[in-house]
């Protein structure tokens, strides 16, 4: 069952030099309890793309120029502001973002943010203001049975003594732990769809390791979807059952991982893959350097740093082929 | 090859905790805790741990803006601890830092042939012209222009960035240079090419320097010596090739482990840490990475292990 689904999406934004072309015809989908990676370096577009999906981009400069996503049969571009609000963010799609430290509120400890999610996304409706002032929540956080429900989350993230943790505030946790709460309160109200923005980018490689076992583990136990955006590939080959490798705000290629790492039919995607330091000393690097989205390359937009680049290429953007079952590339002159 | 320019001995740095209100010193946070080892001329040593073992202290210590508690830190033969300030800022000219964030130590307000003529204007006595000649000739060096001379920081790609801040350092000559992450944050073509100019710079300054990092694969990339450091030690330390062949520390195997791999081992083949690392203000008796060990024996509780040579030019502190 797809639970995402988008078509043909163009986002661009107004800025003071010209009109940046950040998202250019993305199909793409997400199946049920399937985990996508969506790699690129920075400037591709992968961080836009979450947030077209949210529906949270900067209003005054963003614009939507065509396409739909379609989420469980609704197309999110056509909802209102308030259905987004009590339905979809944080509800059926959740965030988990780059950077956790940022994320928290310093002044409100842990458990305290915890219970907010289960207030306002959990239970009945939104809870408003009036009924919940200020000095009531600060004085009396913690009721019973929230109190327990809060502490079932953390011990679901192995945070180590959970009932202990809650009065805790973000500071006082290590990053990796701060990231697991994080992935706690993207989890607890059982969503479809996870954003996952780089969640191991501010991590250490062993507790990042750590990071993503746990969400794999947890998204295997709801069946959650996940778009797992990174830039690494090494991290979106240990925990993906699909790669998109996204080039200045185009898609060059989509495959199951196994046959993305043993294929590597697009240029790009083996030009990345070379650039990784590895054990027998060579190092490859693509020449050139990434293009300004005001005014990208006509075409292709990788065809002035492809080393097997056509002349079709300069003019002609490639469709979207299936060179083998399930594996997807733009490309004209890919490796077979 | 042997001519030994930097030589740590039993270095030690910890810094008090105090109580709040008389500021009594109540313990301390153990950030380097006995390390030594030497660094010929012309050689590359990685430096590999995870954040807060002390990697950035040890670096601080070795350029003399901390003052080791105990042991030595001796460049050539003079010993950096006993200097005084106006001697280490000259020692500063022939050992040099590069930091972690270029974009964050390049001055925005500074042009890009400012920056680099800074360095020479505190350090040397050259005139106005044979300046602007030495500007040009290490910019061209790490792969930029002319026309970049009169750009500030903020024009720039992340990329760049780092080629200034090494232009900025190398403009000086350095005996021995730090260098902190010098590809952290970078995505992986950009990391490649900084990478690539490393390994040209080293040929053509025969450049001695220290790389500390997280990221193993670079480290072996560069280096022809690695040291693993855990909790302010060394807990494992010999050449590149041995240590990533034949790694003998529980740690490093799990370093390398975790190393996310395209094509290499998936999860359930790895070694996963236990735990997370105890503060550096508790360390527990014995050894130090006992509570995440997965090899851990009575032994490692009781008796904290010394890093002794199990191979030729192999060190490892380990019980097992």
């Amino acid at each position: 069952m797809v639970v995402l689904d988008i078509k043909n999406l163009t986002v661009v934004y107004h800025t003071d030099q010209g009109i940046v072309e950040a998202l250019d015809g993305i199909n793409f989908s997400i199946r049920r309890g399937e985990i996508v990676g969506l790699v690129g370096e920075s400037g591709c577009g992968k961080s836009t793309m979450g947030k077209t999906i949210l529906r949270v981009l900067p209003e005054s400069s963003a614009e939507v120029v065509s396409g739909s996503i379609h989420f469980q049969g609704k197309n999110l571009l056509e909802l209102g502001e308030k259905e987004m609000n009590d339905r979809v963010r944080g509800r059926s799609i959740t965030l988990i973002p780059q950077d956790p430290f940022v994320s928290f509120n310093p002044v409100f400890s842990i458990g305290t943010q915890m219970l907010d999610i289960m207030k306002y996304k959990l239970f009945e409706g939104p809870v408003t203001r009036g009924e919940e002032g200020f000095f009531r929540r600060c004085l009396h956080p913690f009721s019973g049975e929230m109190k327990s429900q809060v502490i079932q989350m953390l011990k679901r993230v192995q945070i180590p003594s959970s009932d202990q943790a809650i009065y805790k505030y973000p500071h006082e946790m290590s990053g990796g732990q701060r990231q697991r709460v994080m992935i706690a309160m993207a989890v607890a109200p059982q969503p479809s769809l996870i954003i996952a923005d780089e969640p191991t980018t501010a991590l250490d490689a062993t507790i990042g390791a750590q990071v993503v076992e746990l969400l794999k583990d947890l998204t295997r136990q709801f069946q959650t979807s996940v778009l797992f955006i990174t830039h690494d590939l090494g991290v979106a080959y240990e925990i993906c059952d699909r790669v998109t490798v996204m080039y200045a705000g185009q898609m060059m290629e989509s495959a199951p991982t196994d046959s993305f790492f043993m294929k590597q039919c697009h240029p790009y995607t083996r030009g990345l893959l070379d650039s990784l330091p590895n054990p027998k000393g060579g190092i490859q690097t693509i020449p050139g350097d990434i293009p300004s989205l005001i005014n990208p390359p006509g075409g292709c937009r990788f065809h002035p740093r492809c080393l097997r680049a056509l002349d079709t290429c300069h003019q002609k953007r490639p469709e979207l082929a299936e060179i083998f079952p399930n594996h997807f590339v733009h490309c004209f002159n890919p490796y077979l | 090859m042997n001519d030994v320019i930097l030589t740590l001995d039993g270095v030690k740095k910890y810094f008090p905790v105090r109580s709040r209100f008389l500021k009594r010193r109540i313990g301390s946070i153990k950030a380097v805790d006995g390390v030594s080892f030497t660094i010929s001329r012309g050689e590359v040593m990685g430096l590999v741990g995870e954040s807060g073992c002390g990697k950035t202290t040890l670096v601080k210590t070795i350029m003399g803006m901390y003052r080791p508690d105990e042991g030595q830190v001796k460049f050539k033969d003079r010993v950096i601890g006993e200097l005084s300030a106006e001697e280490i800022r000259k020692l500063r000219r022939q050992i040099q830092y590069v930091y972690q964030d270029s974009a964050a130590s390049l001055d925005p307000w500074w042009t890009v042939g400012g920056l680099l003529r800074e360095p020479l204007a505190i350090h040397t006595e050259l005139s106005r012209s044979e300046m602007e000649e030495k500007v040009l000739a290490i910019l061209q060096a790490v792969g930029m222009s002319k026309e970049h001379l009169n750009c500030y920081p903020h024009e720039f790609s992340g990329g760049q960035l780092r080629r200034i801040g090494l232009a900025r350092i190398l403009t000086l000559n350095p005996e021995l240079i730090m260098f902190d992450e010098p590809t952290a944050g970078l995505d992986v073509s950009v990391q490649a090419k900084i990478l690539e100019l490393l390994a040209d710079l080293k040929m053509t300054f025969n450049l001695t320097y220290i790389m500390i990092s997280h990221n193993l694969g670079v480290v072996r990339m560069v280096s022809q010596r690695t040291a693993v450091m855990y909790l302010g030690k060394i807990v494992e330390m010999g050449t590149t090739e041995s240590i990533f062949k034949d790694p003998k520390h529980p740690y490093t195997r799990i370093l390398l482990d975790s190393i996310p791999e395209p094509g290499g081992k998936k999860k359930d083949q790895k070694l996963l840490l236990l735990d997370e690392p105890p503060s550096p203000d508790n360390i527990p008796p014995g050894c130090r990475f006992q509570n995440r060990c997965p090899f851990r024996r009575e032994k490692c509780e009781m008796e904290e292990p010394l890093l002794v040579e199990v191979t030729p030019g192999h060190l490892v502190s380990c019980h097992g």
